[in-house]
């Protein structure tokens, strides 16, 4: 569990996290999202001790970062890639966290294992791919078999099948009990991985939702048909309240009725339908329209004193 | 990918000065940089040995050879085989300055600092750690190199030298110059938490060790000659400088007691300074 309460960090005239109020709860997948800038790394660094609030405060499993004895079995934590010295090979890397702990040499072996690094371990970390970098630094997370996960980005850089092995991992982990806390900027992965939304803009809190309620309020009554009539559909259609737009000749996108509504309608006038998809928002367009506000606000904000060009 | 399942139940431990201490062992000997410059350090200081016995002995038995007049060869008659080690030691010392500014900025550099701290988030014991890691590796590598030295040494002046390898006062001065050489290695470590960046690290610390002294040397005034004593280079030949004109257990007149406390400070100062700047700071300037 991860608890912020005010928490606010200021470089200089920038607010990058302003005011954070949020609860990160165990036994669910929570994701981190928010345009580049939003101070989502900057709350993250926060949380793992790296930087100092400016004010608020920021708990872990009931306690200030600083004060756990056992930081790693408290959370793992995955930040950007380059948080490991490339001259070292990856299990002399490992072994040095681990030893920190008194966590076994067999454990080391074990994470290795599980992040299927066996046949690239004694390698310089110099010579990793981004995929790689990425399991040695969940790896990294793995050492304690942490209560909560924090992780920067975890899929960054891997293949479909490193994306998915996460993507089960994760689920696993969080179906265990434990606090899962990740970042991406693939709304799809996240979409399939998250089970709850923490949504950043310009270092505020835009919203604290759950994935279903979050996707569900941006979707609109509508769909999508094919037919052969779907000119004559299109005409027949029109009333107020109800926009039409003709996506191809054959091709129609209803908005103000419904699948059922327009079904119906085509069976009564006898046309032939190919296609009937009801329209149904994802969590990228959900997202966009969010902090498409948030964008337009900073830009109103930022030219109201003529700060920034 | 992976088939092996997941396991919970790890066996972890309270983050402690023992376990930190061998974690950054670890860290310190998995970089060949290490490697390198220790090996350099023992040949440079080796070679030094071997070099400066060869000169003295064509001084003595040959002054014109080597362009000295003879009167200068008196200075070297009698020269005991350790005193010829430990005056080749300057270039060891620039060698563990290099190797303490790195242990700390490597971190920097390659934003390891940050998978550090999120381990040890008390911060102190991390540098205390690598400050006792650094300690005895410099004195070990320092003391077994000069000894080595004094072996090399006297093969050439073996005829007029003293031989003083195996006595209470050879070792006494090897030691001293062993631990001269720990702490300004010590300085280099507290400069690099300092300033964070291997290059500023290293261009600080050989500023205050070799041109400083210059510098202040060329000022007119009085008190710049006694600031130039106090400096940690010019302290540190206190800890090896043994004479019957020096004495040894003295809080103000220079001799061992005061080389110690004055180059100590020079470690302890900074390092104190740069522990309660890690704590106040954010981690990590840059991202």
């Amino acid at each position: 569990m991860i608890q912020t309460k005010g928490l606010t960090k200021r470089y200089g005239k920038t607010l990058a996290v302003d005011a954070l109020t949020i609860t990160v709860e165990p036994g669910k997948v929570t994701g981190f999202l928010g345009p580049n800038g939003a101070g989502k790394s900057t709350t993250m660094r926060m949380i793992l001790g790296l930087t100092h609030p400016t004010s608020g405060t920021v708990k872990v499993n009931g306690y200030p970062y600083a004060q756990l004895k056992r930081p790693f079995q408290e959370v793992g934590a995955l930040l950007d890639a380059h948080t490991l010295n490339p001259g070292r090979a990856a299990r002399s890397q490992l072994r040095a966290l681990a030893a920190t702990h008194g966590i076994r040499d067999s454990r080391v072996s074990e994470v290795i294992e599980l992040t299927g690094l066996r046949s690239v371990a004694n390698r310089k970390i110099g010579s990793f791919s981004l995929g790689m970098l990425q399991r040695l630094g969940i790896a990294v997370a793995l050492l304690g078999d942490p209560k909560t996960l924090v992780l920067d980005e975890p899929v960054n850089g891997l293949d479909p099948e490193g994306v998915r092995w996460v993507r089960d991992l994760v689920k696993y982990l969080a179906g265990l009990g434990k606090t899962v806390f990740l970042s991406s900027h693939l709304m799809s992965e996240m979409e399939q991985t998250a089970d709850h939304l923490i949504i950043l803009g310009g270092g505020k809190l835009l919203a604290d939702v759950d994935m279903a309620t979050f996707i569900t309020a941006a979707s609109e009554v509508g769909a999508r048909l094919r037919s052969p009539h779907a000119a004559k559909m299109a005409a027949w259609l029109a009333q107020p309240g109800v926009q039409i737009d003709q996506l191809a000749p054959d091709y129609i996108e209803v908005r103000g009725l419904d699948a059922v509504q327009l079904g119906e309608a085509a069976c009564a006038q006898g046309w032939e339908l190919h296609e009937l998809t009801p329209l149904s928002a994802s969590l990228e367009q959900a997202y966009l329209e969010l902090t498409g506000d948030a964008t337009e606000y900073r830009f109103e904000a930022y030219t109201g004193q003529g700060a920034r060009p | 990918m992976s088939d092996t399942p997941y396991k919970t139940k790890v066996a972890v431990r309270n983050v402690a000065f023992h376990r930190v201490l061998r974690s950054e062992l670890i860290k310190l000997f998995t970089l060949a940089s290490t490697w390198w410059l220790l090996a350099i350090a023992v040949a440079l200081t080796v070679g030094m040995g071997a070099l400066m016995g060869w000169s003295i002995n064509q001084l003595l038995t040959n002054p014109e050879s080597v362009g000295m007049p003879p009167e200068m060869a008196t200075e070297f008659d009698g020269l005991s085989a350790t005193a010829l080690a430990a005056s080749g030691m300057q270039f060891m010392q620039l060698v563990m300055v290099i190797l303490g500014v790195l242990y700390i900025t490597n971190e920097y550099s390659t934003g390891s600092i940050n998978s550090t701290l999120i381990a040890i988030p008390t911060r102190t014991v991390m540098v205390l750690a690598k400050a006792v890691n650094l300690s005895v590796t410099v004195f070990i590598t320092a003391l077994v190199s000069l000894y080595a030295a004094t072996f090399v040494g006297w093969t050439f002046i073996s005829q007029s030298g003293i031989d003083d390898r195996f006595t209470w006062e050879g070792l006494r001065l090897l030691a001293g110059a062993a631990l001269a050489n720990t702490l300004i290695a010590i300085f280099a470590l507290a400069i690099g938490l300092l300033l964070r960046s291997t290059a500023a690290g290293i261009a600080t610390a050989l500023g205050v060790l070799l041109v400083l002294p210059g510098v202040i040397s060329m000022l007119p005034w009085d008190w710049a000659t006694t600031l130039g004593e106090y400096l940690p280079f010019a302290a540190s030949t206190w800890l090896y400088t043994f004479n019957d004109a020096t004495p040894l257990w003295h809080w103000t007149e220079w001799g061992f007691l005061k080389g110690l406390w004055v180059t100590g400070a020079w470690a302890v100062l900074p390092l104190t300074l740069g522990i309660i700047t890690l704590k106040l700071r954010d981690a990590h300037t840059g991202d």
